[in-house]
């Protein structure tokens, strides 16, 4: 049962670029249009995600025993809501003021959020990094979580639009089982699986298109 | 329409390449950083990440010499 949480839990992760296309509608007034497409398109990812995470099992059990799946549902909903936020103060201020700078505030302060959860709870013991790891860890913050969040900003103010991209995220796990087999030589997926997986995201995103977001 | 088209296509390249770099995080750390929890890299990752978003903003705004004021 705890395998199969924590797949659904991942599962559940996922839906973030969903509540990104909801959001974008809400909060940045991107008019959406064809709902319905958009609802083909989200469901074809979020299978195509399943296939690549091997997910059968018994949903509404693993909902009812994991409150974990909770915690996933409202990383889901905040991660989008960073993201929405941060390209709200490009908007906002004419793209002159980076909506990095947000973006920055707010990934800073869920790492402090970590430190403070792991120093009051004794579950986890705190330790720091050596030399070699904190070189290490301080480029993967660049690299994996600034750089991308830069890249991805200046790509929504070249479209003038969000949620034209917010499923391009569902391409993740593909791209970081890549990175895996790239560095270690050794795939930890089912070839088949994965590559049923990638079609059908890529056809989940491919109907995203300019028919549905104007 | 054409500079919008070509706007779009670079757009969706510029993801792409943001989409790599963000998913290389958690197969880096896995593999080269084996003695520390994930909870805690992640941790790590987020207050550095955070880190440098911040001061390149401040960069970016120094640089093009934007008046912050009349935005707040």
């Amino acid at each position: 049962m705890k395998a199969h949480s924590a797949t659904l839990t991942i599962l559940i992760a996922r839906t973030g670029p969903i509540f990104s296309v909801l959001l974008a509608a809400i909060i940045l007034k991107e008019k959406i249009y064809k709902w319905h497409r958009l609802s083909i398109s989200a469901f074809l990812c979020i299978i195509g995600v399943c296939m690549m995470t091997d997910s059968s099992h018994n949903f509404s059990q693993a909902i009812i025993i994991e409150p974990f799946i909770w915690l996933a549902l409202m990383a889901a909903i905040l991660g989008s809501l960073h993201t929405i936020l941060s390209r709200d103060i490009q908007v906002k201020c004419d793209n002159k003021i980076p909506g990095s700078f947000l973006a920055g505030i707010t990934l800073f302060i869920g790492g402090i959020s970590i430190f403070l959860w792991l120093a009051m709870s004794e579950q986890i013991s705190f330790e720091l990094p050596t030399h070699y790891s904190s070189i290490l860890l301080f480029w993967l913050g660049f690299g994996t979580i600034a750089l991308p969040e830069i890249i991805s900003l200046k790509a929504y103010q070249m479209a003038n639009s969000l949620a034209r991209f917010s499923f391009f995220d569902y391409f993740r796990p593909l791209f970081s089982i890549s990175w895996v087999y790239l560095l270690s030589g050794n795939i930890q997926a089912d070839f088949y699986q994965m590559l049923l997986g990638f079609s059908v995201i890529s056809i989940g995103i491919l109907s995203l298109n300019q028919k549905i977001l104007k | 329409m054409k500079v919008m088209t070509k706007n779009i296509f670079n757009a969706y390249f510029l993801i792409l390449v943001a989409m790599l770099f963000a998913s290389s995080g958690p197969g880096i750390f896995s593999l080269l950083i084996k003695e520390m929890e994930p909870c805690i890299g992640v941790m790590y990752f987020l207050i550095f990440g955070g880190l440098f978003s911040i001061i390149i903003s401040i960069f970016q705004i120094w640089w093009n010499k934007i008046n912050i004021k009349t935005y707040l």
